[in-house]
């Protein structure tokens, strides 16, 4: 039923809009069951924010990187799937690196990302599933903070993390992982390994 | 596994803490079919029927214009006087016990939308100049006088489709333009530079311009990441000063944009994707093209939906009717519902909620009902009016209990004897023996209402649950819940040492309301009264330091959504910090000025600590929660000031960042030239 509702309003929105220009299909679109020629995961080097910092990540196979997009210096997006969705994973560089620690010095409150994202979830019209919790991870000089919560609104099923990746020699960054929650058994793996592959480059 | 016991744990104490009753209400709450955006409306409404069914024709008693009451049955009047343990006796002054603090509330809200009405009308004429101030301009987004011909319907038609500048896209790109100076989107800048047949220096310049004020709001929810998560580490580094309340919190503008975003890059077809990684630019560009549909989507569905009578008008509507309509739609539905269903149909995702919601508000809207009803047409439904009424009908909810709770732990302050009656009975006996005292004690039990609701006016749960809420709370004050709470099962508070970790909601233990704590809530001694909300907003600055006011009396008296509650104690002079759990603070942990630290459960001190070793531990485990709790309480009381209309200054940086030679940076040129030290950011 709810397949069928959502091909009847892509096509609605299809015969409405298909006179638009750029873009005009963006909704009519069904994923493409056409499996693209997947490259091999490779560590690739981006020039982001209007390319004036430069950063490696890992690119793992069959996902797609987009630079400068929707102010997201740069997001990696998987295949579609069962729920017609992409994981997604925003990088953000702060573009230096943390020599003294000081990240170590800032209070992580994970109670206040829980109330924050409670509040969100309210106003999508979505719900808590369950909180994951406050983790510290440290290896190979860098120290990952992360944090995250399931959870369901109007547009699906998602487990959405965010980490916090300091080091002295890597850098700083922001990064925001959202899995639908049917691609988590495949690919919390690969959002470990971006984030343990990410470092700024000069 | 460990953090699915944690959740675990969270939800047992969370049902067993807010009672089967509410428990239930809330999981009613989270059926799908949920229309939320009416509840001021339903509140109201259900107030009055309420009233009726006491106070009316068939009702057990009637009430003056003074408030007094009076007893229609005589035989409800003597079983109180004689049995006040049955039933039955208590029934009807019990259901005006109820009743009372809602009415009271109803009467608030309606006081409340009127005050605001004003300044709500000089936003929407600020917004949409072509709606009317009376309000009436909300019973839908076309006037409804407007009729016309099918032959004007086609003429009508003729102009829109050939004007360029009648395109939903357009305006958008004229407002963007208009607010960019204004704010910084970052990478989207470039959004507006190609040019289409769309003029936009001509667009952006009409009387809707609401369309300004929506797009900066939307475009700065996804504003650039890179500046946000500068602007994050610069109020981190000033949060020295207990401000900014940490790491996660202090980064919200970026959570906050990536999580925006997200939905749009979810959804992207490969197209997008090849075309984004060949051209950012248009990509940005085509966001805006998205936005701008689903906004045309939102017009034509609300429109259609419902309401036949919208419908017809829609054909009639000049180009300029239709762009203005996603203004007065704003002023129905509210800005960020808009907002957020945009982002969900960016996900690729049917707009479903903001549909029904407006048409809803529509059909209430257009109903023809009772004096409240009317009022309802005619404030509850405006956008700053859902926020007041969510905020005056709302007391505590769920999910801001823990943000109450950490507000209570610096806001206590004043202490009393524990009054030895059962405040039942006094209830009971007061209500029973003159009606000139009920309305004093209606008084005493509003103020008893209201006190959480000047504290706890955290937005954000759905108007729907704070109303079950605050139904849920009144009905405390009725036999049936305490009852069913009674049986709730009985958990005491896990020593120290059993807890598996840090956080605060493992020390959430469930919180049953024994009849003993019942007898404790003594709230309607003279005792109890309500401060004021300047009185709150004053201590903002030094709430930190806020220390307990005791003189001469054995007891901490600490308010709560429940009522008064009192923690017995020796010295409670002695007393520097209380921290509560359960929202009627059934357990605490007290610490003392000389270090000490103990636990109180139902109002009795438990467990003492005093061994260094002991404390030191202690520390460890509550350490961060509690200093995590101060800070959830500051931040509860900036909110209190601002949806209060009152400013609340955020104190001055105690260390400013300022360049060091060992560690000077600069943020890229896309987020603005920040110089920032991060030596300065140490603690």
């Amino acid at each position: 039923m709810n397949l069928l509702r959502t091909h009847t309003i892509h096509l609605f929105v299809f015969l409405v809009f298909s006179s638009l220009p750029f873009f005009s299909n963006s909704f009519a679109a069904k994923p493409s069951h056409n499996k693209p020629k997947s490259e091999p995961s490779a560590v690739r080097e981006f020039a982001v924010n209007k390319k004036t910092m430069k950063l490696k990540a890992l690119v793992p196979s069959g996902w797609e990187p987009v630079v400068d997009v929707m102010n997201t210096p740069l997001a990696l997006l998987s295949k579609r799937g069962a729920q017609d969705l992409r994981s997604v994973i925003q990088i953000v560089p702060y573009g230096v690196t943390d020599s003294e620690d000081h990240f170590t010095k800032f209070r992580k409150d994970p109670e206040e990302y829980y109330a924050q994202k409670e509040e969100w979830l309210d106003q999508m019209n979505g719900e808590a599933i369950s909180y994951e919790p406050f983790e510290e991870i440290t290896q190979e000089g860098s120290t990952t903070y992360s944090i995250g919560i399931k959870y369901k609104n109007d547009l699906g099923q998602f487990l959405d993390r965010t980490f916090y990746i300091s080091s002295k020699t890597k850098g700083l960054f922001f990064v925001k992982a959202v899995i639908p929650l049917d691609q988590e058994d495949d690919y919390s793996h690969e959002v470990n390994r971006v984030i343990s592959s990410i470092r700024l480059e000069n | 596994m460990k953090s699915s016991c944690k959740i675990i744990t969270f939800l047992i104490s969370t049902q067993l803490a807010l009672g089967p009753n509410l428990s239930a209400a809330l999981a009613n709450e989270r059926t799908p079919n949920k229309e939320s955006i009416t509840s001021p409306a339903e509140f109201l409404k259900q107030v009055q029927l309420e009233g009726e069914s006491i106070f009316g024709p068939n009702g057990c008693a009637k009430l003056d214009d003074k408030g007094n009451v009076s007893y229609v049955s005589q035989t409800t009047k003597e079983a109180i006087e004689n049995d006040e343990d049955s039933p039955s006796s208590v029934d009807c002054a019990a259901r005006i016990a109820a009743y009372a603090p809602r009415y009271k509330k109803a009467q608030e809200v309606i006081k409340e939308f009127e005050k605001n009405q004003k300044a709500e009308d000089k936003i929407q004429n600020a917004n949409c100049p072509n709606c009317d101030q009376s309000g009436q301009s909300l019973t839908g987004p076309v006037d409804p006088e407007h009729q016309c011909s099918d032959t004007e319907k086609a003429s009508i038609q003729k102009q829109r489709d050939s004007n360029p500048q009648c395109s939903m896209t357009c305006e958008l790109k004229g407002s963007l333009k208009k607010t960019l100076d204004q704010a910084s989107f970052g990478i989207l800048g470039g959004l507006v530079k190609s040019s289409n047949s769309c003029n936009t220096e001509k667009a952006g310049t009409s009387p809707f311009g609401c369309l300004a004020d929506f797009i900066t709001s939307l475009f700065s929810s996804l504003s650039s990441m890179c500046k946000a998560v500068w602007d994050g580490m610069v109020s981190a580094a000033k949060g020295v000063k207990n401000w900014v309340a940490g790491w996660f919190s202090s980064n919200k503008k970026v959570e906050e944009a990536a999580t925006n975003a997200h939905p749009a890059f979810a959804n992207m077809s490969d197209e997008e994707i090849k075309a984004a990684q060949k051209n950012p630019e248009k990509a940005n560009q085509g966001l805006l093209q998205k936005i701008g549909k689903g906004l045309n989507f939102i017009l034509e569905n609300v429109v259609g939906l419902d309401t036949p009578v919208y419908s017809e008008l829609w054909q009639c509507a000049k180009c300029g009717e239709r762009l203005g309509a996603i203004c007065k739609i704003a002023g129905v539905v509210g800005k960020d519902v808009i907002k957020n269903a945009l982002l969900v149909w960016l996900g690729g995702k049917a707009i479903q909620g903001i549909t029904k919601m407006a048409s809803g508000a529509l059909k209430v809207a257009s109903s023809v009902g009772t004096k409240m009803l009317n009022m309802v047409n005619k404030t509850v439904l405006g956008r700053t009016a859902i926020k007041w009424g969510a905020n005056l009908v709302a007391k505590i909810s769920e999910r801001s209990i823990s943000g109450f709770r950490a507000f209570m732990a610096t806001r206590i302050g004043k202490f009393s004897a524990i009054a030895a009656n059962s405040s039942k009975k006094v209830l009971m006996k007061t209500i029973s023996v003159s009606s000139t005292v009920a309305g004093t004690v209606f008084q005493t039990i509003d103020k008893v209402m209201m006190m959480p609701v000047k504290i706890t006016v955290r937005a954000g749960r759905s108007v729907a649950s704070q109303v079950r809420s605050i139904m849920g709370r009144s009905t405390l004050y009725s036999r049936t819940p305490i009852l069913a709470a009674e049986e709730a099962a009985e958990t005491g508070l896990r020593s120290i040492k059993d807890l598996p970790s840090n956080t605060l909601l493992q020390l959430e233990v469930p919180s049953p309301i024994t009849p003993a704590m019942e007898k404790s809530k003594s709230f309607l001694s003279s005792k109890m009264k309500g401060k004021e909300l300047k009185a709150f907003v004053e201590d903002i600055e030094n709430a930190t330091e806020t220390t307990l006011q005791v003189s001469g009396s054995k007891a901490i008296e600490i308010e709560t959504p429940m009522g008064s509650k009192f923690i017995k104690i020796e010295n409670p002079e002695s007393i520097s910090k209380v921290h509560v759990f359960g929202d009627d603070a059934s357990k605490a942990i007290l610490r003392t000025q000389d270090g000490k630290v103990m636990l109180s459960q139902n109002g009795k001190i438990v467990k003492s600590f005093s061994n260094p070793e002991d404390l030191k531990k202690l520390d460890a485990i509550l350490g961060k929660d509690i200093a995590a709790a101060d800070q959830m309480a500051l931040q509860e009381m900036k909110n209190t000031a601002e949806l209060n209309g009152i400013k609340a200054q955020e104190p001055v940086a105690s260390i400013e960042p300022k360049a060091t030679d060992d560690f000077k940076v600069t943020t890229p040129k896309e987020c603005g030239d920040i110089p920032i030290s991060f030596s300065a950011m140490a603690r």
